[in-house]
């Protein structure tokens, strides 16, 4: 019972830290970024390599920097798209450049910084021992969200952010649009790529995984509706809850069960169950 | 008319080819032709404005038709074949169609990759009946009695692209191709003059999941093997940059020479750099041209 | 004979009731004309009788058959068609080619081609037939805007709706214009949303009145200008 909860805790984060990213940026900047997961991954990599050679303060310090040079470059590089479409094939084919990219330079061995944070020890929980990185990471991910709830309700800046969300030509008339835009990209890439580095504690990288996530992520995003967060989490719940079910009693039928619910979703409720109103455009 | 003469002129350099080339070119030629078909479907969807990074799906579908047929029934008879997977993959485009006609844009790319994801994972998982990552083994297949053999494969190949360039023909003077160019350019209008938007997806999405699932079939039967990798998101992601490829070349034989082209470049460079990397970059040069193109 | 009818129509986006209980009816082969300031629900009205999106509440007939809940394609193929405001054509197609999209629209997913004819016979009624090979894009706006009603027309419809049809053309143009195409759309009714009250008085043979959602008044096109609108 214990394994099962901890799979889920385990997945439940990971998926959390992707779709979250994936939902603020599209819900702000309209960008629909196939290759999120990749930054997740990428973050894993990078941690495990730099701080395996660096030592733990230097190489999180380099990890952190590093990851926040990112999103600048990934907007630059969204903002040379026209339209929608264009937009599609510059993070489609940026998916490919990534996942290329990590089997050139990582190669394909296992990567995890596990050895390394068991030193932090471990807690008792029922009988089974669970490392503490698990938790430093479900810390992380709480302070993420707590974040995102600061900003959007209790901040100017969450304001237009917020305003942009639902209705872009308005909130042009008085906000900073790109500003806003070129911030939330920055938070959701770096939040995502920074979890992933965080979430190497416990978990290996390894190829493959960008795409893996990524179709994850969107059927939590499909179900819990684009663009709206707070949707999005609970759909992330809802998906890890029924994955790891599903993985206990019938493993072939894992992603067939999530996709049947996201077919379902766009049959019936296409702007997510947990939208109240479903935008006209 | 210049449609059919260009159509004429192919068989006469698939001809030579075939009588000139060696061994590894005659390979490569079947397996462009056959796998052109998959990039006709793609092509067919980029009319309406739709992006399937999802199509593999049908492809997989056409070739493990084959591998299941032979594995399960030890069926090796290429009518069989070609039925099966004319049958499968129309259902899967028509229910993928269904499904995924209520959205656009990005969530239309990424259901489709979605579920052809879900076909991959099950196709890996399922191991007993489909052989898992290992794949199948897809035989030479027989004409009633008699085995196809290299001429014949290569005949096959053959009449299934001119089959298609012939298609392509009938297509581009269609009623469904105006409509196609509509919803591409005014959706709203389209429907505000009485148009049926998503049925009309949902019968192009069959339409080019057929010529998916023939184009899988044929590249297993060049290549004797079929695995889950034809589901794959990447496979998909080399035929919709094939078939944008083949919007830059000329009725009715660009599918064909996109077909070509890609793949060309792509055994080429397969020496220096990773397939992913490959496809990448040959995806942004194609946005890059398609750009400068339409300036 | 009423050829469409509106029953209490009701319609909101969020806080704001553009359409608050509306009953209109159009007779068999008028034409009727729809008036009011701006914001009064004009267009909106326009949008629930083709079938743009439902009622919050109330029914629209057309002839005695409830087409409610009918999504709008399903209304052109009844014989309910409109034009808009801002020209809906296809810019980067010729116009030839944007009436085939138009007689494609009414066949389903079909190998055949549009029948060369029909095209040609549309054309050659609105006088574009010399312009057929010219990119919408590239038109003038009185050309679009007979563009826009040729592809309305091509359903045969009973009723056309025209939102707005001499807006954004010049002033001295407005008249012709309309001649022009009410001239070729005799015998269909027609329900025009118009600003220009010259063009109601000289063209409408009844006019409607819209205030904030509503219906006002009913008039005569000769006194529409002496109402305060």
């Amino acid at each position: 019972m214990i394994n099962a909860l901890v799979a889920f805790y385990a997945f439940f984060l990971n998926l959390l830290a992707v779709s979250i990213g994936m939902a603020f940026i599209y819900g702000v900047a309209r960008v629909l970024n196939l290759a999120h997961g990749a930054f997740f991954v990428l973050g894993g990599y990078l941690a495990t390599a730099l701080i395996t050679r660096l030592g733990p303060v230097p190489g999180a310090l380099a990890t952190a920097a590093v990851l926040a040079a990112l999103p600048p470059l990934f907007y630059l590089y969204v903002r040379l798209t026209r339209n929608e479409l264009e937009q599609l094939f510059a993070t489609y084919a940026l998916l490919l450049l990534m996942e290329g990219l990590f089997k050139l330079v990582f190669g394909y061995g296992n990567y995890t910084l596990a050895d390394l944070a068991a030193g932090l020890g471990a807690a008792s929980v029922g009988g089974q021992r669970v490392p503490y990185a698990y938790f430093l990471a479900g810390v992380a991910v709480a302070g993420l969200m707590a974040t995102f709830y600061l900003l959007l309700y209790k901040t100017r800046l969450g304001l237009y952010m917020r305003a942009v969300s639902d209705d872009r030509e308005m909130a042009a008339l008085g906000v900073r649009s790109p500003l806003v835009q070129h911030l939330s990209i920055f938070l959701g890439i770096f939040a995502t790529a920074l979890l992933g580095a965080v979430a190497a504690t416990w978990q290996a990288y390894t190829l493959g995984l960008s795409a893996e996530v990524l179709i994850y992520a969107f059927a939590a995003l499909v179900i819990g509706g684009l663009g709206n967060i707070w949707g999005t989490a609970a759909a992330s719940a809802l998906v890890a809850v029924a994955r790891t079910a599903v993985v206990m009693f019938y493993p072939e039928l894992e992603l067939l069960v999530i996709y049947i619910a996201v077919i379902a979703v766009l049959l019936i409720r296409p702007g997510g169950i947990f939208t109240r109103y479903a935008r006209v455009a | 008319m210049r449609g059919w003469l260009s159509v004429v002129a192919f068989i006469g350099v698939a001809a030579v080819v075939f009588a000139a080339g060696g061994d590894y070119l005659k390979f490569v030629a079947a397996y462009v032709m056959m796998w052109s078909l998959a990039v006709w479907g793609a092509q067919l969807l980029l009319r309406y404005g739709l992006v399937n990074f999802g199509i593999g799906g049908a492809y997989a579908v056409g070739g493990y038709a084959a591998g299941l047929l032979y594995r399960h029934f030890g069926i090796a008879e290429v009518t069989l074949h070609i039925l099966t997977a004319v049958v499968a993959a129309g259902l899967w485009g028509l229910l993928s169609g269904v499904v995924s006609a209520r959205v656009r844009g990005v969530q239309y790319a990424l259901l489709n990759l979605a579920l052809s994801m879900v076909l991959y994972s099950i196709l890996l998982k399922f191991y007993w009946a489909t052989g898992g990552s290992d794949g199948l083994y897809v035989p030479l297949p027989r004409f009633f009695d008699a085995s196809l053999g290299d001429l014949g494969l290569y005949l096959l190949a053959l009449f299934f692209a001119t089959a298609w360039m012939t298609l392509g023909l009938v297509y581009s003077q269609s009623a469904a191709a105006r409509l196609a160019d509509g919803v591409r350019i005014n959706e709203l209008r389209v429907s505000a003059l009485g148009a049926h938007i998503n049925r009309q997806i949902a019968a192009a999405s069959a339409l080019a999941s057929v010529s998916a699932g023939l184009g899988g079939l044929g590249v297993a039967y060049v290549t004797s093997h079929v695995s889950p990798h034809y589901a794959h998101w990447s496979t998909s992601g080399e035929l919709v940059v094939a078939a944008l490829l083949s919007n830059f070349l000329p009725q009715p034989w660009g599918f064909v020479a996109g077909a070509a082209a890609y793949q060309a470049v792509r055994l080429f460079s397969l020496q220096f750099v990773t397939p992913e990397l490959f496809v990448g970059v040959a995806l942004l040069a194609t946005l890059g041209l398609w750009r400068y193109y339409r300036r | 004979m009423a050829v469409l009818s509106a029953v209490d129509l009701h319609k909101s986006f969020g806080g704001v009731k553009a359409v608050d209980g509306v009953t209109i009816e159009v007779r068999d082969g008028e034409r009727l004309a729809v008036v009011g300031p701006n914001g009064s629900g004009k267009t909106t009205l326009i949008n629930l009788l083709s079938g743009l999106y439902p009622p919050d509440k109330g029914r629209v007939f057309l002839q005695m058959r409830d087409v409610t809940k009918a999504p709008m394609h399903v209304r052109v193929r009844l014989g309910i068609a409109r034009s808009f405001q801002l020209p809906q054509l296809f810019p980067e197609l010729t116009v030839y080619e944007n009436v085939a999209v138009a007689f494609a629209a009414l066949r389903g997913f079909s190998l055949r081609a549009v029948p060369h004819e029909e095209v040609k016979s549309i054309l050659e009624l609105f006088d574009l037939w010399d312009k057929r090979s010219v990119k919408a894009v590239s038109l003038s706006e009185g050309e679009k805007k007979v563009l826009d009603v040729a592809l309305a027309y091509v359903s045969r419809p009973k009723v056309l709706l025209l939102d707005e049809p001499t807006s954004s053309v010049a002033e001295e143009d407005k008249m012709s214009l309309m001649e022009r195409l009410l001239e070729k759309l005799r015998g269909i009714s027609i329900v025009m949303v118009e600003h220009d009250l010259d063009v109601v008085e000289k063209f409408a043979e009844r006019v409607v009145v819209m205030r904030a959602g509503k219906v006002v008044a009913t008039a005569k096109p000769a006194d529409v200008k002496t109402l305060e609108i």
